[in-house]
């Protein structure tokens, strides 16, 4: 298995990015995000659009803040208040993580993401989920946002492109 | 007059990067989705802290050898 970063940006400024022209080459997707936004508030939701589509999203998360844990469902493009928002902790951001395996291909597309809020107080977040993207397109962009607040300076999102091994065997 | 709104726009096969304003209906869009996800927000709080409630309830019934409520009840994991 090989691990090839595609991209680094920082999207400060920004109240959404858009990464387009992902390469098709890989066999699954790994988008890792350091984020926190200008609003007020610990923390905000962020959403995932694949291919620029707010339909046919189905999540099922667990998530929890400082003093109760809870599980929902939902059919949007939301993945849950995983952004650390402007009250929080100062310097502090969210750590998520987004898993897509077979992004390229023609089949339904699952992922799976984390994340966690940084906050020095009770009022941090957390949410592990699993979806799908019910649309058989090869995902070639993705955007992702909190439609309010920009992301502050050092809010970074990272996209790595992995490559399956074959027979058992490592692979350089 | 309210902030303006940004895309980021990453092509991530040359890595050129654009800011790109949003549109009217992006504006009009990311607003409805606002005032929506507030609105959640709002319920689920309220919902849990409403359980909250029913639980610390039940608790102290439980203890003080009361009655519980049909709601109470349903909070207990059996």
């Amino acid at each position: 298995m090989t691990m090839k970063l595609i991209s680094v940006t920082e999207i400060s400024g920004s109240v959404s990015a858009t990464f387009s022209s992902i390469p098709s080459i890989y066999t699954d997707l790994m988008i890792l995000c350091s984020l926190r936004d200008n609003g007020a508030g610990a923390y905000h939701n962020l959403y995932l659009k694949f291919n620029g589509s707010a339909a046919n999203y189905s999540n099922m998360h667990l998530y929890g803040n400082g003093s109760a844990a809870d599980w929902s469902s939902s059919a949007s493009e939301y993945l849950g208040n995983i952004v650390t928002g402007n009250s929080s902790t100062a310097n502090t951001f969210s750590n998520i993580q987004i898993y897509v395996p077979d992004y390229a291909t023609s089949k339904q597309k699952p992922f799976s993401y984390n994340g966690v809020t940084e906050n020095n107080s009770s009022a941090a977040f957390f949410a592990f989920g699993s979806s799908l993207w019910a649309n058989t397109a090869a995902i070639n962009s993705f955007t992702i946002g909190n439609n309010s607040d920009a992301f502050s300076t050092g809010s970074t999102v990272s996209i790595y492109g992995i490559t399956k091994g074959s027979g058992g065997a490592s692979v350089a | 007059m309210s902030e303006k709104k940004f895309n980021l726009i990453k092509n991530c096969e040359t890595q050129e990067e654009t800011l790109v304003e949003f549109t009217a209906e992006e504006y009009a869009q990311a607003e409805a989705n606002a005032l929506a996800l507030a609105e959640a927000e709002s319920r689920r709080q309220a919902e849990a802290e409403a359980l909250e409630a029913l639980k610390v309830s039940a608790r102290a019934k439980l203890v003080a050898g009361q009655p519980l409520t049909a709601e109470e009840a349903a909070t207990l994991v059996l």
